[in-house]
């Protein structure tokens, strides 16, 4: 007896003690610990969404994608290069200092500047010249040349003037502060009673590092997590659907999954085989059965809840018998036993992504294309699509919101490492457009342009775009007013609450 | 004795050495870009080449492994890329997790499979023997990954007597411990009882019998004393792999210990993590080594004499 009295006391000393979740807490279980909590220096997702809900934003993007200004009361552009934006009287950081121009003239400076380290924002904010204060509450900011993208990008929190690397001990004017971390296993975070809008209904947001996707789930069925959010693998959601106490959402995102190719490879050079490959393969097919849903069929990289998205694009439906004629056009002719070409398709050891690749390479097949599966650690692969050492590949734009990343993408002067044409792709009616659209301030002309892109690069196809990603949360029916974001943030928690107690 | 002890330590010293040596240049050989992974890939590529200026991975790599090892020397593992902390920090804050869960493991091991393995030796053939055989057979071929969230579901989703992940109330080690003990008691039974019949046959335990000490003595005294070296060597190793994380537990249980660690470190290329944490394994390694060397030392006194 005095044994296992001995033996319980070792066990408490090494583990230490857990309170139960507070009340009017939601907690939400992630897969990964995030890195920094500056959000000038969060890149990971998990970082992105902690800090909009510590650090408030001159904008914000709502569940439509549609910007609203936040800290921000209004904005002006006095002329194509410099942007007047005022900020809202009264506001205040969670320590108390109250939030001025001086503040947001920091964090712009301090993303510029770099002295603390790089940030993954710096380049989104093209190329400023001066930012100036004339009063506590504007901000007047000078850009060397035209950047229309400028003002969709001021999502970034801001930081109290002065601050160094805030990630240990954040500080900003959002709706909730940060309260206690411990790496690896949890973060909390606490309503800001001094919020500028709404108080939150929630006292505090617990984040649970959970990084295994089964066991989260068993704790959010268990009660102890109460939102599981993508990525969900989809096979587990029937299961997932049937249990009681939860509920499954489900919204279109952001994330848009393609097939890359190279322009110097003596296949895929041509339109012809390109425009075969996407009459190949029957994406309503893979986004039903494999995907169980969690994706949609899109023509463009620009996803259909993006405000710039252009909704009429011929789609290419599946179709083996066109895209076989596609592949006699272009000379690739089918001899007895022999397919008509051999690609090498690359992708990662997800092993979901090896299944769509599996799945892809089959249905290339049916109409004579054999396909090389090559699988490689991430780094490896994404080494080798930077360096244009691919014939083909597949990959995921995450987070796409202003359209001027086509021009990242497909423009024949942003090859790696400056942009991210890897396939080497050059057109040079896309590239007027793109070039155009960068500076192009008025937003209906820029609709109109980003429209004429989308259907020049659905024609052309520098990439086929396979689907947009359909983003999922789990939620337990205790906690009302969630909503899932296209951009996967955690917005909705500034009005969501929880009903106490058990399920 | 102390003189044994001083040649060991020496001799420990090269191994750790090598390690470090060796994960520098992988780490660095393998494709992959911290700066990439901490800027974005949308960075311009000038900001990203005064990120690698700013973080010194643009000088020659036999200058940046100087730098490192002169850091080293001064007590110094380097700054983390991803989270900006000291590289120590990082490790020292995983320990009490991964220490807990290490002995907790250790502990559950030793406590079933040497019993177990004793008692199969000595009712050797008998339906305890094959019993034993099949559940160390069992424990050898499940893996983690699956004993993990079965453990899980039976005992926190059904009967509820346990938290389901995390490191927190006290009953929060038992399933991991479980989970991890479970292989380590296997191959320990096993080895166990194979030593215990050795040990049965040495003239020694005849002698003891023909001296008149009773059975129980006789095995417990003369048998398991003599089979617990092998025994005691094979759970110092396991302790050194224990110690340097349990990476499918850790993950499964969402335990956060060095093991997760050195994961999370080698998907986000943060160099100096990873070397701090190699290194780490590498020196836990060698103290446990060194340990079980010293008990040789002291269990056997041939060993300390030997040149």
């Amino acid at each position: 007896m005095k044994r296992w009295v001995f033996l319980i006391a070792v066990a408490s000393l090494f583990s230490c003690s857990h309170p139960a979740l507070p009340p009017d807490t939601v907690a939400i279980g992630m897969e990964t610990d995030p890195a920094a909590l500056d959000p000038r220096y969060a890149a990971d997702a998990a970082s992105v969404n902690v800090c909009k809900l510590i650090y408030a934003g001159l904008f914000r993007r709502d569940a439509k994608m549609e910007m609203r200004p936040w800290l921000a009361e209004s904005v002006a552009q006095k002329n194509p290069l410099t942007y007047r934006i005022r900020i809202r009287p009264g506001i205040r950081f969670h320590d108390g200092r109250p939030l001025t121009s001086a503040d947001v003239r920091y964090t712009i400076e301090s993303i510029l500047s770099g002295k603390q380290g790089a940030s993954p924002v710096k380049s989104s904010l093209g190329e400023v010249v001066s930012v100036e204060t004339p009063d506590p509450l504007t901000v007047e900011v000078r850009l060397k040349k035209p950047f229309a993208p400028f003002i969709r990008n001021l999502t970034f929190g801001i930081v109290p003037e002065g601050s160094g690397d805030l990630s240990a001990h954040p500080v900003g004017a959002g709706p909730f502060r940060f309260a206690s971390r411990e790496r690896g296993k949890e973060l909390a975070l606490a309503r800001h009673e001094g919020y500028f809008l709404k108080k939150p209904s929630l006292a505090g947001v617990l984040f649970k590092v959970v990084p295994d996707e089964t066991v989260r789930l068993l704790e959010l069925k268990k009660g102890n997590i109460h939102i599981v959010t993508s990525p969900i693998t989809p096979a587990v959601l029937p299961w997932l659907e049937q249990q009681e106490g939860i509920t499954v959402m489900r919204k279109p995102g952001t994330n848009v999954a393609y097939l890359g190719f190279n322009m110097k490879d003596k296949y895929l050079s041509d339109a012809r085989v390109r425009r075969a490959i996407a009459h190949a393969i029957d994406r309503e097919a893979i986004t039903r059965h494999l995907l169980k849903g969690l994706a949609e069929k899109t023509e463009t990289v620009i996803a259909p809840v993006n405000p710039f998205h252009e909704p009429n694009l011929a789609p290419h439906e599946y179709d083996p018998a066109l895209a076989m004629r596609l592949l006699d056009e272009a000379g690739l002719t089918a001899r007895e036993g022999k397919p008509r070409m051999t690609l090498e398709y690359k992708t990662s050891k997800n092993q979901l992504r090896r299944k769509i690749a599996e799945v892809i390479a089959e249905y290339l097949g049916k109409v004579g294309i054999a396909v090389r599966i090559k699988s490689f650690e991430w780094g490896a692969f994404y080494g080798d699509i930077k360096t244009g050492n691919f014939q083909m590949f597949s990959l995921t734009w995450v987070g796409v919101d202003d359209p001027d990343v086509m021009h990242f993408m497909f423009h024949s002067k942003s090859l790696p490492p400056d942009g991210a044409n890897r396939g080497g792709y050059a057109n040079p009616a896309l590239d007027a457009l793109l070039a155009k659209g960068q500076t192009e301030a008025d937003v209906a002309k820029r609709k109109r342009i980003y429209g004429e892109a989308q259907r020049i690069a659905a024609e052309d196809l520098p990439y086929v775009t396979l689907w947009t990603q359909v983003n999922v949360a789990a939620v337990d029916r205790r906690v009302k007013g969630f909503e899932v974001y296209p951009d996967e943030s955690f917005d909705a928690l500034e009005t969501a609450s929880v009903q106490n107690g058990e399920r | 004795m102390r003189r044994y002890l001083l040649k060991r330590a020496l001799g420990l010293v090269f191994p750790v050495f090598g390690v470090v040596t060796l994960v520098f240049l992988m780490i660095h050989l393998i494709p992959g870009d911290p700066v990439e992974t901490m800027m974005g890939e949308s960075a311009r590529a000038a900001d990203k080449q005064e990120m690698r200026h700013a973080l010194g991975l643009d000088r020659p790599l036999p200058e940046q492994y100087v730098a490192y090892i002169a850091g080293l020397a001064r007590g110094d593992m380097g700054i983390s890329l991803r989270t900006h902390e000291p590289v120590f920090l990082e490790i020292v804050s995983r320990w009490p997790a991964t220490i807990s869960l290490a002995l907790a493991a250790l502990l559950i091991a030793a406590v079933v499979a040497i019993p177990m393995g004793v008692l199969a030796a000595a009712r050797r053939g008998s339906a305890l023997d094959k019993g034993s055989l099949v559940i160390s057979l069992v424990g050898v071929a499940v893996p983690n990954i699956w004993l993990g969230p079965m453990l899980i579901i039976a005992f926190s989703l059904w009967l509820g007597w346990f938290p389901v992940s995390g490191r927190g109330e006290p009953l929060s080690i038992v399933l991991p411990a479980v989970t991890l003990g479970a292989g380590m008691a296997a191959l320990l039974a096993r080895l166990t009882r194979s030593s215990v019949l050795e040990a049965a046959g040495e003239e020694y335990m005849k002698a003891a019998r023909a001296r008149g000490l009773s059975e129980r003595q006789v095995w417990m005294r003369h048998a398991l004393a003599n089979a617990l070296l092998p025994v005691a060597t094979v759970m110092g190793l396991q302790l050194g792999a224990l110690l340097s994380g349990a990476v499918i537990t850790e993950t499964i249980f969402a335990w956060p210990g060095v093991g997760r660690l050195l994961i999370d470190a080698i998907e986000s290329r943060d160099y100096p993590l990873v070397q701090g944490c190699v290194l780490n394994i590498a020196l836990c390694y060698v103290a446990v080594n060194f340990a079980v060397d010293a008990l040789y030392a002291v269990l056997d006194p041939r060993i300390r004499v030997e040149r």
